[in-house]
């Protein structure tokens, strides 16, 4: 009896930081706000988890602001445009109220303008994937705290068609 | 307590294999239909796989089967760091440095918990190699954080950090006389052997503290709350270890010893460090005459190297560890491979290759033979001391 109490504990260990993992990840995806994300995609390989585009954003190259350096939190205010597309309209140092924004970390900044990061640069997809290469766009949700998560890849604004290559096993 | 036998018969290897074969093929399977499948059915799938192998190996192990019941608790702990990796990808989580970071420490977090909980050796192996991983890829994430080099004379001391939060951890399980200590015994040896291998390499020595590596604050903050959770864990399993006398006053003073030592190496290499402009022409082997303190500071880390082993087979022998003694043996040869391959290196091109590597290759069939006979009389003496318990 011992060991399956103890079974039962360390599953439910092991299953909570998993759960709790999956919430985390998912709390955006509940009950953020959907925008629209402009993107200049490329595509590299995860030896671990697999074939992915890292999804550069029109927002992922910014202007600086005053007293911003390289590893701080930023928050870019978003308004959408015309097309439906989320864009760009002013960086501030800490939350604002009131507003659409999005959280990200300053990577680098050159001149007047910094390379900001939001967690959602890259989207995984099984291999032998095909799928357009430009044009694209992102679906993506944006938590009251400005943490955004990717919902889809949007190609002309629909949902994106993936195909798969058909694998033909040599042996 | 558990009842069955112990070590690996061939029914057990049969079961390891088999659980490997089940996994690559409910792997295969997830694989092959993976984007059809809404995440929360992979997600649900992965953790009922997980929790399935757990399940089954506690059951083998209550009806006695130590070997299959083993394999499946192995088999559980990587298929949770699997499905810590998976989730990640079914919710395209950042694939930056940090990103691996915090997978990582969620990895080994969980199976380091799951190793207690089962009493299992081997996942606790696991967990160990996770925590080498993640410290590593912690390391280079603060680099990646900075868009630039830190010195890696700090990620030196990280290593030294976990071989005394290690050895405080084995000091505390002896003083319970809990079957652990062997595993972190065994760790920190590997830590302090490894870390000292590394430092033999004439060419790492000068990058260890790049004069233009970046500012470090991140990685020094990391760096002082490991430092705190090692004098942590040293001083409450020295405590306990002096209170009940699992330990004795040699062995401590050795270890001080040696941490001084290795500290005192790591400060050392300051004094040989190189611009960042050379650095990459200078492990290219594009470097002119290597300093007198260079060579200093390189023949006396060799020296403390071949201690090192020495003093780690020594504490095998006196406390009847075998594995202790294979690891400071496996080392020994590796170092002198190394520093053959390294003079191999060194005389291209002024001597005939065809002397060096008849030379050489007699050296190591000697070094080969004699090594193992030595190391089979090592473990010999262990063995009376066995049967007599």
């Amino acid at each position: 009896m011992k060991h399956y109490t103890r079974l039962v504990i360390a599953l439910s260990v092991l299953l909570g930081i998993a759960g709790i993992f999956v919430l985390y990840l998912s709390w955006p995806l509940l009950t953020g706000k959907t925008i629209i994300l402009d993107t200049m995609p490329v595509d590299p390989f995860d030896i671990l988890r697999g074939q992915y585009i890292i999804i550069n954003y029109q927002i992922s190259n910014i202007p600086s602001v005053e007293g911003a350096k390289q590893g701080d939190s930023v928050y870019v205010i978003l308004k959408e445009d015309e097309d439906k597309i989320w864009r760009h309209q002013e960086v501030s140092l800490s939350a604002p109220k009131n507003a659409v924004f999005i959280k990200g970390t300053i990577r680098s900044i050159y001149g007047s303008s910094m390379r900001v990061e939001y967690g959602i640069e890259q989207f995984f997809f099984e291999r032998n994937a095909q799928f357009p290469q430009n044009d694209l766009t992102v679906e993506a949700k944006l938590s009251s705290s400005g943490q955004a998560r990717v919902v889809q890849l949007l190609h002309q604004g629909k949902p994106i068609n993936i195909t798969y290559k058909k694998v033909e096993l040599t042996s | 307590m558990l009842t069955g036998k112990k070590g690996a018969s061939f029914g057990t290897i049969v079961a390891v294999f088999g659980s490997i074969l089940i996994a690559l093929g409910i792997a295969w399977l997830i694989a092959q239909n993976w984007h059809q499948l809404p995440s929360a059915v992979k997600i649900v799938i992965l953790l009922v796989v997980t929790s399935a192998a757990y399940t089954s190996g506690t059951i083998f192990r209550v009806k006695g089967h130590q070997g299959t019941g083993k394999s499946l608790l192995i088999l559980g702990a990587l298929l949770y760091t699997l499905s810590i990796f998976l989730i990640a990808q079914i919710f395209s989580t950042s694939t930056s440095f940090q990103g691996t970071a915090w997978l990582l420490l969620l990895a080994w977090i969980g199976v380091i918990a799951a190793a207690y909980l089962f009493d299992s050796s081997a996942s606790l192996v696991i967990a160990l190699f996770e925590f080498i991983i993640w410290l590593v890829i912690q390391f280079i994430a603060f680099m990646e954080a900075k868009d630039d080099m830190i010195s890696p004379g700090i990620l030196a001391f990280y290593f030294l950090t976990a071989g005394i939060l290690l050895y405080g951890l084995s000091l505390f399980h002896r003083s319970k006389g809990y079957k652990f200590a062997r595993v972190y015994q065994w760790w920190t040896a590997f830590y302090f052997l490894l870390f000292t291998y590394i430092l033999t390499f004439q060419t790492l020595l000068p990058l260890m503290w790049p004069k233009e590596a970046a500012s470090a604050s991140n990685s020094l903050v990391f760096l002082l709350f490991f430092g705190i959770a090692a004098s942590a864990s040293i001083l409450i399993g020295l405590v306990k270890a002096v209170s009940n006398k699992s330990v004795q006053n040699k062995e401590i003073f050795a270890f001080i010893a040696v941490v001084v030592l290795l500290g005192v190496i790591i400060g050392l290499t300051s004094f040989v460090s190189e611009d960042n402009g050379d650095m990459l022409s200078w492990f290219l082997g594009g470097r002119g005459e290597v300093s007198t303190a260079l060579w200093a500071m390189w023949i006396f880390v060799n020296i403390t190297f071949i201690l090192a082993i020495l003093g780690i087979i020594f504490y095998g022998t006196w406390q009847k560890l075998p594995k202790i003694i294979n690891l400071g043996v496996i080392f020994f040869g590796l170092d002198v491979i190394t520093r053959y391959v390294g003079f191999i290196m060194d005389l291209w091109g002024y001597t005939s290759l065809s002397v060096i590597f008849i030379t050489g290759g007699i050296v190591l069939l000697a070094g080969g033979y004699f090594i193992e006979k030595w190391r089979r009389n090592l473990i010999t003496k262990t063995e009376p001391a066995k049967k007599t318990k």
